[in-house]
């Protein structure tokens, strides 16, 4: 500690060392949110906004068959695409960090190295495989499954699905790694030593073990794809339109900020109150060898 | 005891012998207790040249407190864990009574592990993990109650059932770690290590309750140790092994005071070693020293040990048969006892002696009578070591 640091009140010390991070939380997430909801409550007008409170943004809101349907659409395409990189990357994971021995942590950077990779692009490209000139109806063709080139793969929720999944699996594998690989080996050979065969120990064991890291990397996984609007505009077409391609248009084509905002602050609670029942399942009762409790 | 011919011949099953699956399914009744062989068992681990464990034979005892005691890296755990079926042998069969279970997974074997780390399971409290093993062999739900009451009560946890493992003392985790070992009644215990991380006084009390708790229950133990006092105040038999190989098996006093080879000798309480070769009949020259000695073995260089406790001095040293003439060169101070480091022409030998009884840079005699010392063999001798 420095002679100026060790003269100060300690009171002074702490304030002084934890400002920066209050001063960043305040101008880079209260602040934001705030005039969200402030935009929320007022009147729109040609042109700005008039400052007078109302609530009809929320009301258009929920009265929106539109906005219902967008929130359920979206809400289904991300349990759908978590759900299915959960299922991929958690099993991955475990044999990851079970039988790859001392090549474990170059498989894991391997499943990692998409997140380098800008997420436009990542997107993108699954126009190049699910297209109609793409990989996936050139394969079709030559096996002879199809005669002609199909529009079907790309613009539909199933498109936006399948490659949500795909970006959300390094997030999962991410999350379900790390775990798994502080998982002391002998508990492997305690649960087999129990009586328990490698089914019986990855369900009774290491999945109760895991699981809180698991939905973290879930949570996460829905968060991106609840709120995203670039892969809906990428690959969803007119039916794979989500709830966040409708803010964006609230706020840019419309131009309509309190509609949007009211908007937006209503995908946020619904995200919220998701999470809210999935972080149920996160209470975490253990602490794992060479953690303090 | 039984050679390596005769064991394999043992092993022939005669007529049915039931599956290991079906024998685990009643882990409520005591199953009798079957002798664990180890038939010409060796294990080269991968990328490695010299074996770990390098041509094995052992018969372990029903009911018997075993101990494998050995420095780091002679193989001991090894041999522990291939009992267990986390290793597989490079050669060489393991059998329980009469039943090959050599290729025998873990969880199909009737044998549990006290592991160093205790490796409970984190995620459950203590009566889910003694409860653990009889649950996976589907014991119905009251029975795991009371058989998990019963065994918490014999290592004496009972008023912790409701915590988790991580809210638990070492010495409390290591009782229940016994308990889930021993709660389905399995053919045997392995322990590895299980009290290294423990602290003194608390490894001398869970060395007496091991004990009882083998008496009481008695399933065979396999106890590996470096710890040569624990093995010596516990176990029935010991074997010590160095380099894997075993050098001796034999009850605590007879590898104490009936060594077999140097490195027994060295290793099992403290001794002076003597580098001697024969030049006639129970005669033998060691450095500048001529002594004598009673039995020999056959090669003409050996080693004699003499143990600290065995060496008479001044006086009292005037009759035995060998006596050396040396001086005190350090006397190192310990409670009871004095642990003398004499010089003695060419060699440095270590005695014990009363307090306060012989200065440093005095000058002592030292003897020891023939039957104190106990030739050994450098090498341990390559005919099997059956105990």
């Amino acid at each position: 500690m420095s002679v100026v640091a060790a003269r100060m009140p300690r009171s002074l010390g702490r304030a002084l060392t934890t400002a920066p991070a209050l001063l960043w939380i305040a101008v880079f997430v209260l602040a934001p949110n705030v005039i969200l909801v402030l935009y929320s409550f007022w009147k729109n007008q040609i042109f700005g906004v008039q400052k007078t409170f109302t609530l009809d943004n929320y009301s258009q809101v929920i009265h929106s068959d539109t906005v219902l349907t967008l929130l359920l659409r979206s809400f289904l395409i991300a349990t759908v695409a978590a759900t299915l990189a959960t299922l991929i990357a958690f099993p991955l994971a475990y044999v990851v960090v079970r039988y790859f021995g001392r090549r474990k942590f170059l498989a894991a950077l391997l499943v990692i190295v998409p997140l380098w990779v800008s997420f436009l692009m990542r997107v993108f490209s699954w126009k190049i495989i699910l297209g109609e000139n793409g990989i996936l109806n050139g394969f079709l063709e030559q096996t002879g499954l199809i005669s002609k080139p199909s529009g079907i793969f790309l613009f539909s929720p199933w498109a936006v699905g399948i490659v949500m999944t795909y970006v959300g699996i390094p997030y999962v594998f991410l999350a379900a790694y790390t775990l798994l690989d502080r998982i002391p080996p002998s508990l492997y050979e305690a649960a087999g030593d129990c009586g328990a065969s490698s089914w019986h120990t990855l369900r009774t064991v290491i999945w109760p073990i895991a699981r809180p890291a698991v939905v973290v990397g879930y949570m996460l996984v829905f968060v991106i794809v609840f709120g995203d609007y670039v892969t809906p505009a990428l690959v969803g077409g007119f039916s794979g339109t989500m709830i966040g391609s409708f803010v964006l248009q609230a706020f840019g084509g419309l131009n309509n900020w309190p509609y949007g905002a009211a908007l937006a602050l209503t995908t946020v609670v619904c995200a919220l109150v998701f999470l809210g029942l999935a972080s149920l399942l996160l209470r975490k009762r253990y602490v794992l060898e060479g953690e303090t409790a | 005891m039984i050679s390596v011919d005769q064991a394999s011949a043992a092993a022939q099953p005669q007529g049915v012998i039931p599956s290991f699956g079906e024998r685990r399914r009643d882990p409520t009744r005591w199953a009798a207790q079957e002798p664990v062989r180890l038939v010409g068992v060796s294990k080269v681990y991968p990328g490695t040249d010299a074996p770990a464990v390098a041509g094995l034979d052992l018969r372990i005892e029903p009911g018997e407190f075993f101990s494998l005691l050995g420095p780091s890296g002679s193989g001991k755990t090894t041999t522990l864990r291939m009992l267990a079926g986390f290793e597989r042998p490079s050669a060489g069969k393991v059998f329980l009574g009469d039943t090959d279970i050599t290729d025998v997974p873990p969880y199909r074997r009737p044998v549990h592990t006290v592991f160093q780390s205790y490796a409970l399971f984190p995620h459950m409290n203590v009566r889910q993990n003694v409860g653990y093993p009889l649950r996976m062999s589907g014991v119905p739900k009251r029975e795991i109650r009371t058989r998990v009451d019963e065994f918490l009560e014999r290592v004496a946890v009972t008023q912790f059932v409701d915590r988790m493992p991580h809210q638990l003392s070492g010495g409390q985790r290591q009782r229940v770690a016994l308990a889930r070992a021993l709660v389905a009644k399995p053919q045997l215990v392995l322990l590895d290590e299980p009290l290294g991380a423990l602290d003194l006084k608390l490894r001398q009390e869970m060395q007496v309750v091991l004990q009882h708790l083998q008496r009481e229950v008695g399933i065979t133990f396999v106890y590996v140790t470096h710890d040569q006092g624990e093995a010596l105040a516990m176990s029935d038999r010991i074997a010590i092994m160095a380099d894997g190989k075993v050098h001796q098996i034999g009850s605590p006093q007879a590898v104490y005071s009936r060594p077999e080879t140097a490195f027994v000798a060295r290793f099992v309480g403290r001794t002076n070693l003597l580098e001697c070769e024969r030049v006639g009949n129970a005669r033998v020259v060691s450095g500048d020293l001529e002594l004598r000695v009673g039995e020999t073995p056959s090669e003409s260089r050996f080693f004699l040990s003499v143990r600290p406790e065995a060496l008479r001095l001044g006086d009292a040293a005037v009759d035995a048969d060998n006596v050396l003439d040396g001086f005190v060169e350090e006397a190192i101070y310990q409670g009871a006892d004095v642990e003398l480091r004499i010089r003695a022409v060419s060699q440095l030998l270590i005695a014990r002696a009363a307090v306060g009884r012989h200065e440093v840079g005095s000058a002592v005699r030292v003897g020891w009578d023939v039957a104190d010392a106990v030739a050994v063999r450098a090498e341990p001798t390559t005919e099997a070591r059956v105990g």
